[in-house]
């Protein structure tokens, strides 16, 4: 462990590493063989926790303070500001004799455990809200070793394996860490959920140090490849591989094809060299490992991150605030984004997934973050989305076929409810529905339609608005459902108007009047009237109404209307017909119709006199006529002698034209007649008559 | 800014130890940035073809690393050549900074 940066920096009172390392080796100038050196910014940079003891140094905090963003009071006058300062502030701060202590804030376990933003970023807190802690999982950090009683990882940490041997002061065991890498990355997976320090993606997997880099980072393929040999051959789960070379090695490629074969999830780190394009480093770029890229907290590629054809998932890799031995710092590069995944695939693979089907769900579920296909690969990982979001084996679809949402319906129907799966043969699922949340209806396959059918009487629920829901599971106990809502009414059935149409009669009197001839049905049989309406369309007034009493399944009839002293007004008329069955069910029809103006005036009668010329063996009339006609279309004047009954017993006619005409005619009969009946006829057909008894 | 440098090579029947030194002459300290864990790389030639490089068959972690140099200070990078075939070479030290270029070139011999 050689960190030595920043150690100018470091004062007394604020110092973090003083708070959190017994020792540290600053600056010593020796590198054997490259040193690991983390970037060693810390946490939220500037924050600082100072704890006070008198107004004054309230005060005087307060006044140093860029911000303040909590004010703890402990009583007897003694606080804690957590805020912004700048480093000089807080120095100064801590020279005063009323000031208890400055403290960096997010480095410190009394202030518990800390969220670090990638953790937040993939959800994996979520996760460990709803149980899902990695419990079972055997995750191999193939690394620099772990610090193996660091305290947020002991209890996690299993057995271990050096293919090079820790060095140094903090080498419990030969896999124990020597650089921090291996810790931090360790945390990342799987740091322990506590009152301190970080927790990782899972949190109670169990923890494996495979020691193939020496404690500056560096390892020989053959030892990289041992490690992978050896995790395979112990069935652990996943190959957390946070290396590369930009070759490769045909060595580490034979050690990833035989784990990925055991069946380890292999997961590596898409190399640093960015920005670069088809730059992704080896192993990660073999086909049996999921390359992971790195992006940072803002959602963007890190600007080191490879990126490349490889790239499978990306994870946060900028700025990772995890374990490193002995307390905590923050480490850049995909060497923090690959644990990430590491994490949340020993969570599938503890709870059943095999490394190709946690492969496999880990791309179906990450997030696209819109960056290209070589920068994100499927996209970025959500550990949430991938572990709680259903099985490996794929929800089934259900859908309402019949009745479709919103439908109305009555009497038995058939219920269709489509459902599939793509695991599943499509007639093998479990299909049921409620109506309105009710006990579960079951339904059959029906080979014909390919449908899940049954037979559902509408008539057991009220009328009104139902909700639907259909329930497909399939083999793996994965469901789906789908929800409609229709509306039922077996109220029985409303008549219906199944005819309309109206025409005009000529008259000669002052009224419109139409003929509306109209049929009527219903379907259950209880018809009751029928009501026609004849309305003026231009004044609107009700010109005429009739009602008709009707009654079984179907009837028709002619009825008129009359609009008294409309004759020849040209107005439109509107008809309309109800239909009221006994249950007070309606149906209604209307109709347009015209009066068209009679503009042929009829003739006129002017003058009809009688004279008597009867003798004992005839009755003789002799008529003296003049008739009129406005129009002049005179045609015909007829005069006829006629029985008791009607019968014409003679007559006597003459052919006119023009407006006006007379003549005299005679009429006799040796029968006993009763009336003389003149007629006068124009060319138009009108016609007027006069009897007259004799 | 600038780095002093030494490449001391080493000699002996088994191998060939180089030693890469980097110190900082400045009054400040500097910043060196990493990429991975390798911050230096040796690489051997002979009439002018790369007959050997360090990080040849070596994988590194993937996390950025900055390592602080502070006034005065020697950082030392090693490196082992086992089994050299006999002759004459010349090696070339380079750090792997990715804010500094520093490359350091002696020639050597095996027997």
């Amino acid at each position: 462990m050689h960190h030595d940066g920043n150690s100018e920096h470091e004062d007394a009172g604020i110092s973090r590493r003083e708070v959190l390392r017994e020792s540290i080796a600053a600056g010593a100038g020796a590198f054997a063989l490259g040193a690991g050196v983390g970037s060693a910014s810390a946490s939220p940079d500037g924050e600082y926790n100072v704890g006070t003891e008198s107004p004054a140094a309230e005060e005087a905090t307060e006044r140093a303070a860029e911000n303040v963003q909590r004010v703890f009071d402990w009583g007897d006058g003694q606080r804690t500001f957590t805020g912004r300062f700048s480093e000089k502030a807080a120095e100064n701060l801590a020279k005063r004799p009323d000031v208890r202590y400055v403290e960096e804030n997010g480095e410190m376990h009394a202030l518990g455990q800390t969220l670090s933003w990638g953790i937040n970023r993939v959800d994996a807190d979520v996760l460990h809200d709803n149980g899902e802690t990695g419990n079972g999982a055997d995750v191999a950090i193939i690394d620099t070793g772990i610090d193996d009683d660091h305290p947020d990882l002991e209890a996690n940490v299993g057995a271990g394996k050096a293919f090079v041997d820790c060095k140094g002061p903090n080498c419990n065991y030969s896999w124990s860490d020597d650089d921090d890498h291996g810790t931090h990355c360790a945390g990342i997976a799987d740091a322990v959920n506590n009152s301190e320090g970080v927790v990782g993606v899972s949190m109670e997997a169990t923890l494996h140090a495979v020691k193939v880099l020496d404690k500056n980072g560096s390892g020989s393929f053959s030892d990289v490849a041992a490690g992978i040999e050896y995790v395979a051959d112990q069935g652990w789960d996943v190959g957390s591989m946070s290396l590369g070379a930009s070759s490769g090695s045909q060595t580490v490629k034979d050690a990833c094809q035989y784990a990925y074969g055991k069946g380890v999830l292999l997961v590596g780190s898409a190399g640093n060299d960015g920005p670069c394009s088809d730059c992704v480093g080896y192993p990660a770029a073999y086909e049996e490992v999921v390359a992971v890229s790195s992006t940072d907290q803002d959602d963007s590629l890190s600007n080191f991150s490879s990126t490349g054809p490889e790239v499978e998932l990306a994870a946060p890799g900028g700025s990772i605030y995890s374990t490193v031995i002995g307390g905590y710092d923050t480490f850049s590069g995909t060497s923090m984004s690959c644990p990430h995944v590491s994490g949340a695939g020993g969570q599938l693979m503890a709870n059943g997934y095999t490394n190709t089907e946690a492969r496999q769900r880990l791309q179906d579920t990450a997030e696209d973050l819109g960056l290209s296909v070589s920068e994100q690969g499927a996209g970025l990982l959500d550990a949430e989305a991938a572990v709680l979001d259903g099985g490996s084996d794929s929800t089934p679809s259900v859908s309402w076929v019949d009745p479709n949402d919103g439908e109305t319906v009555s009497g038995t129907m058939t219920v269709r409810i489509d459902a599939s799966d793509s695991e599943d043969s499509d007639d093998s699922l479990d299909v049921t529905y409620t109506v309105d949340g009710g006990s579960e209806r079951s339904t059959s396959y029906n080979s014909t339609s390919g449908y899940y059918e049954d037979d559902w009487d509408t008539t057991g629920v009220g009328d009104g608005d139902h909700t639907l829901e259909a329930t497909a599971t399939d083999s793996a106990g994965n469901t789906s459902r789908s929800s409609i809502t229709v509306t039922t009414d077996n109220t029985e059935s409303a008549p219906t108007v199944d005819s309309l149409s109206a025409s005009e009669v000529e008259t000669s009197d002052s009224d419109a009047e139409f003929d509306v001839d109209w049929g009527v049905s219903d379907d259950d049989g209880n018809l009751d009237t029928v009501d026609l309406t004849l309305t003026d369309d231009t004044d609107g007034e009700t010109e005429d109404t009739a009602t008709i009493d009707v009654s079984g399944d179907s009837a028709s009839g002619t009825n008129r209307l009359v609009a008294a002293g409309d004759d020849g007004s040209g107005n439109d008329y509107t008809v309309a017909a109800t239909v009221t069955d006994s249950n007070g069910n309606t149906g209604s029809d209307t109709t347009a119709v015209s009066e068209t103006e009679n503009t042929d005036s009829g003739p006129v009668i002017d003058q009809f006199d009688l004279t008597d010329d009867s003798n004992p063996a005839w009755t003789r009339y002799g008529v003296d006529w003049a008739v009129s006609d406005d129009d002049g279309d005179l045609s015909g004047v007829t005069s006829e002698m006629l029985d008791s009954s009607g019968n014409v017993l003679d007559s006597d006619s003459s052919s006119v034209s023009g407006s006006s005409a007379s003549g005299t005619h005679s009429v006799r009969s040796k029968g006993s007649a009763s009336d003389i009946r003149l007629t006068v006829t124009d060319e138009a057909g009108n016609s007027t008559s006069d009897p007259r008894s004799i | 800014m600038s780095l002093d440098s030494t490449l001391d090579i080493t000699v002996e029947r088994a191998g060939v130890t180089f030693a890469f030194g980097v110190t900082n002459p400045d009054t400040e300290p500097i910043d060196l940035t990493f990429r991975t864990g390798m911050v230096a790389d040796v690489a051997v030639y002979q009439d002018g073809v790369e007959v050997w490089r360090w990080s040849d068959g070596r994988m590194f972690t993937q996390a950025i690393e900055t390592q602080t140099l502070a006034p005065g200070e020697t950082l030392v990078f090693e490196a082992n050549w086992d089994d050299p075939t006999p002759g004459s070479y010349t090696a070339e030290a380079s750090l792997a900074a990715t804010n500094v270029t520093l490359v350091e070139r002696e020639p050597f011999e095996t027997p």
